[in-house]
């Protein structure tokens, strides 16, 4: 209610400040524009998705092919004609100088312990990366709001057993569950986002019970019920959009997190296999040689750093657009 | 008091059973057990196996067998990957490191985590908030392996400081827990701000200050045991993610430790042994939250131990 009434207050405000009328989603729209970290992040953003779909299909090297003359071959070196280490591969026609140093214009980022290209293993390596953590997340979501939304919209002791075994869930170590699940079932790609989706839905649930034991009050729900709509009915096309603005942002700080979980799963070997490749897996690829090759673990973790740290900064960005309220308080 | 702690093992209990049931159960209905990777025995030596592991009778008197044992003997079994020594012994050994790791980490964590988070709130919208924060956003989104493996590059190959892996003496150990310890450091800085300026924005602490109490009086009794609460309650997971984030960092720097063991154990089918693992974890971690749950009481009065 009293939620409501502020919300009116900072329309009404803004209304009359500005003269023509904005929604909320207008206003939100604004917010996020003034937000430069998170104008920032969304632009970095767009620019890997486009790369991670064009870059495979525009490079001339597939992601799995391997150039056995050229293993281990640095993107840059101080002197092609430094004797063979015995690991490095450097031809000296691959590389231009450039001032003090000379770079590879075959491979731009060098190549791995197999000979494959980084930079396009690194592209690809995004696409597995961020469709598994969309669908994941998207994965949670849909149990958490449907979970979340029948507890809150039925209430009573339904709601209190449903929530009590939330509240057990809460208490397991979940990681350990998917790790073993990974081990013992195969290591599949659906497999992957489903496990991971499975164990990260607790907090959605909890957040759409609430808003909706908020909502399911209100009078045009009860209007609703008056006419004669159906209880799925209401959950679904009256309770559920109205708690859209929570569940957007906690999708965008969900994304994130399921993309740490699912490189830490691919770096212990139990995520995606060989020869498909993800960040998590490109640098546990590395392990064993990244001392002497430290490009091979330095731009995937350059990747998937910069992606998550720039998908938190959305994550915020959006939660101090769709609750202003909130701003600064975590 | 006693009723309330009572209640709290109790529930931990419960929990610790459906721990062991969930992962029992799931590990022998996955198709493939620990025997179906090696050369193939002939069938009579694969009988006798079986029967040294109670693999030849029914899932449920497995079960029956299993928790049996590990209530009255407190035996977690034979490991059927090293044929010649017990689980116990594994476990036990492994244990050790992890959990100097574990606490090295907790120490790393708290310390620079409490003392920036308090920086922040104290200088609040000032350099000295911005700075650590900015790092701390650093942490959150930095995953363990790469902090780990970047840590290990800058201080062993740029610097010549620390050994790159092993754990034989003391600065082996700097890497791992300052790894682990950075990262939930981050997370306890932003905590402790939060927690710090939603205190210090109270009435009990403006009436403080109009009584004329010094700035130092009001912080350390007044509103430090207020203001560290989010981070009381954040210690439980917190400490859940270290021991989970271990499997990384013993995985790097080459530490034989539970986490080490428990992902073989988990790949080999080496069903005695990745349960064994999952049991002391879970017991941990459940130890853990126990205790952050009294200490938060004894900190917050209005928390009623019921």
């Amino acid at each position: 209610m009293s939620k409501a009434a502020a919300q009116n207050d900072s329309l009404v405000q803004s209304t009359k400040s500005e003269k023509n009328h904005r929604s909320l989603w207008q206003d939100a729209v604004k917010r996020l524009s003034k937000n430069k970290a998170a104008v920032v992040s969304l632009v970095f953003m767009t620019v890997v998705v486009v790369s991670a779909v064009l870059g495979p299909i525009l490079s001339s090297y597939p992601y799995e092919l391997q150039d056995l003359d050229r293993i281990n071959t640095p993107p840059v070196v101080m002197d092609v004609n430094a004797l063979p280490d015995g690991i490095r591969t450097v031809i000296p026609e691959d590389y231009i100088q450039l001032g003090p140093i000379y770079w590879n214009t075959r491979h731009w980022l060098g190549t791995d312990e197999l000979g494959r290209d980084l930079l396009v293993r690194i592209l690809y390596g995004a696409r597995v990366s961020l469709a598994v953590g969309f669908l994941a997340a998207i994965v949670s979501l849909i149990i958490g709001v449907l979970y979340g939304s029948i507890a809150g919209y039925v209430g009573g002791r339904l709601d209190n057993i449903m929530m009590r075994f939330v509240d057990t869930l809460y208490s397991l170590p979940f990681m350990f569950f998917v790790i073993l699940l990974m081990a013992v079932a195969g290591r599949s790609f659906y497999l992957l986002f489903i496990a991971i989706g499975a164990v990260s839905w607790l907090t959605t649930a909890r957040i759409v019970r609430g808003q909706v034991m908020s909502l399911k009050n209100s009078e045009f729900v009860e209007a609703a019920r008056a006419s004669g709509t159906s209880h799925l009915s209401i959950i679904l096309t009256h309770l559920i959009p109205n708690t859209i603005g929570p569940i957007i942002v906690y999708f965008s700080l969900l994304v994130p997190r399921v993309m740490l979980e699912e490189s830490f799963l691919s770096f212990i070997g139990l995520g995606v296999q060989a020869p498909m490749a993800s960040w998590g897996s490109i640098v546990a690829d590395a392990q064993s040689i990244y001392l002497f090759c430290p490009w091979q673990i330095v731009f995937p973790g350059l990747a998937l750093t910069l992606t998550l740290f720039s998908l938190n900064f959305i994550g915020d960005g959006l939660r101090d657009a769709l609750d202003p309220k909130l701003k600064g308080k975590q | 008091m006693i009723g309330f702690v009572l209640k709290r093992i109790l529930g931990a209990v419960v929990t610790l059973f459906v721990i062991i049931t969930l992962s029992f159960f799931m590990m022998r209905l996955a198709p493939g057990g620990p025997f179906s990777k090696d050369r193939n025995f002939p069938p009579e030596v694969l009988e006798n196996i079986k029967k040294k592991y109670d693999l030849d009778k029914p899932l449920l008197v497995q079960y029956g067998l299993y928790i049996k044992r590990i209530v009255v003997d407190f035996d977690l079994g034979p490991s059927t990957r090293y044929s010649d020594r017990s689980v116990n012994e594994l476990v036990g050994d492994g244990f050790m490191y992890s959990l100097k790791v574990g606490l090295g980490a907790l120490i790393v964590a708290l310390m620079l985590g409490l003392i920036s988070g308090l920086l922040a709130a104290l200088n609040h919208n000032k350099f000295l908030d911005y700075f650590p924060m900015s790092l701390s956003m650093v942490g959150i989104s930095i995953p363990d392996f790469v902090l780990a493996n970047l840590l290990v590059l800058i201080l062993t190959q740029m610097f010549f400081l620390l050994p790159a892996a092993g754990v034989d003496s003391l600065a082996g150990y700097v890497i791992p827990c300052f790894t682990l310890g950075l990262i939930y450091a981050s997370s306890i800085a932003r905590l402790t701000r939060g927690g710090m300026l939603e205190i210090l924005s109270q009435d009990f602490v403006r009436t403080a200050k109009a009584k004329g109490l010094s700035g130092s009086t009001i912080l350390w009794k007044h509103s430090l045991k207020g203001g560290l609460l989010p981070v009381v309650s954040y210690l439980g997971p917190a400490t859940a993610g270290m021991f989970t984030g271990g499997l990384v960092v013993e995985k790097i720097c080459f530490i034989p430790g539970l986490g080490k063991l428990f992902i073989e154990s988990a790949i080999n089918r080496d069903y005695t042994l990745s349960m064994g693992c999952v049991i002391v974890y879970a017991v941990l971690i459940l130890i853990f939250n126990l205790i952050v749950d009294l200490v938060y009481g004894l900190l917050d009065p209005r928390v009623a131990y019921e």
